[in-house]
């Protein structure tokens, strides 16, 4: 019969070799996400008077299922945001000057916009409302064959 | 006279030690703890811990090794119970079966590797089996290919040890067996299994197998331009002796001398903790 002590250390073995797996299968799936992703700039641009602002450029094209570093840089002098509804993703405050990053996978096809959500506009002298000129469109199309 | 002098005899033996095993030893514990000043500090250590690479090649260093070893064992067992049977021209067999033990490791890499064996063998499945071809680059096909490759290679150890095991068994033991009817495959599982995973001499080698895999580095590096690049730490296939010759020799990393180092003294360290975990498991599985 085989005993315990066996049967443990063979349970042993077993799990420090299906942990050790897992632990590659994380690194190299993060490893190819990261190698197939791309990176896209866009800037909020500063109009006239401080806090009517727009995104530039306001058209996007990604791929889908290609995973989208967005690096956002917010060149006027109030803080903004930039939301996209489809996809859930949100960039939270990006106060004036500075520079967010964040990432996300476009899961679906098709043409959906971009803009900023309420209460991102805020300056420090009052209000601003400049949603009406932040919008944009983002154009997912399927990924070649 | 001479038993008062008894140790003059070990200076000469402890002299080459020194020179070609303490001495490397301490100088590469010594450069690691060495920082950018030139003070004893343990930066080196704190920078191997927090780079990523360096764990994915502990990781895959502990994942090879375990899986090549299984492997082996399992493959030079099989081979056992093959040659333990009373078969024409076992001679024959038996000098077939311990060729691949006579293959240098970088030609054992290289004709498992894409370019020399699955170019004929992805031909063969598409073109005459009308199969689709293996996705060569996928871990789930490059890493068990990789690991049996390392088995094929020294699973012939594995079975001389076994061999020699079996011989030095009293005859009477296989005997009783045949006598109570068992047939080869019976024998070879209750009988020649036991007798061999139970000696301290199989424990030893399969120990011994294992921390050299450890080590591995001819065979990762034919798959390492293939399925990442050869200068880029981190990648699927680096085990540790991989990752230290690339930031050794790559130079975009400038010659971290002292990473190098400590990283050496981890792999070090690792194969001897693997290696006393791995003796444990092995014996508490063998029943001794």
């Amino acid at each position: 019969m085989v005993s315990a002590k066996t049967w443990f250390a063979v349970g042993g073995i077993l799990a420090i070799y299906v942990l050790s797996l897992t632990y590659y299968i994380d690194y190299y799936d993060a490893q190819q996400a990261a190698a197939n992703s791309v990176d896209v700039y866009l800037s909020i641009v500063t109009g006239s008077p401080p806090g009517v602002a727009s995104y530039s450029p306001d058209k996007l094209s990604l791929v889908e299922g290609v995973r989208v570093n967005l690096v956002v840089s917010n060149g006027d002098r109030v803080t903004h945001g930039i939301a996209i509804p489809a996809f859930g993703v949100s960039s939270g405050a990006i106060p004036a000057g500075d520079t967010v990053r964040f990432s996300f996978t476009p899961e679906m096809s098709g043409n959906f916009t971009f803009d900023e959500p309420p209460g991102s506009c805020a300056a420090s002298g009052g209000a601003c409302d400049s949603r009406a000129q932040m919008a944009g469109i983002v154009t997912v199309v399927p990924p070649p064959r | 006279m001479a038993s008062r002098f008894w140790y003059l005899f070990f200076v000469p033996l402890f002299a080459l030690l020194s020179l070609i095993e303490f001495y490397p030893v301490l100088d590469s514990i010594y450069s690691s703890l060495v920082g950018t000043g030139g003070s004893l500090q343990l930066s080196n250590y704190s920078a191997m811990v927090a780079d990523a690479a360096f764990w994915n090649s502990v990781n895959i260093s502990v994942l090879y090794s375990m899986t090549s070893t299984f492997m082996a064992l399992g493959l030079g067992l099989g081979l056992t119970f093959v040659l333990t049977e009373n078969l024409r021209g076992r001679g024959f067999f038996e000098a077939l079966y311990v060729t691949p033990l006579a293959v240098a490791p970088i030609v054992v890499g290289t004709l498992w590797s894409p370019p020399a064996m699955w170019d004929d063998i992805q031909a063969f499945l598409h073109f005459v089996l009308k199969l689709p071809y293996l996705n060569e680059l996928s871990p789930a096909f490059f890493f068990p290919v990789m690991s049996y490759s390392e088995a094929w290679e020294w699973a012939p150890l594995m079975m001389l040890v076994a061999l020699s095991i079996i011989k030095s068994t009293p005859r009477e033991v296989y005997e009783s067996a045949e006598l109570y009817g068992a047939s080869g495959f019976r024998k070879f599982r209750k009988v020649t299994l036991p007798i061999v995973m139970r000696s301290p001499v199989m424990q030893f080698v399969i120990v011994l197998r294992f921390m050299d895999a450890m080590r591995a580095f001819e065979i990762p590096q034919s798959w390492a331009g293939w399925v990442s690049s050869t200068t880029a730490v981190g990648s699927p296939v680096d085990t540790l002796s991989l990752f230290l010759y690339k930031l050794m020799f790559v130079p975009t990393y400038n010659f971290p001398v002292g990473l190098i180092s400590a990283v050496a003294v981890s792999l070090f360290a690792v194969s001897l903790i693997a290696a006393a975990f791995m003796l444990g498991l092995v014996k508490a599985i063998g029943g001794r």
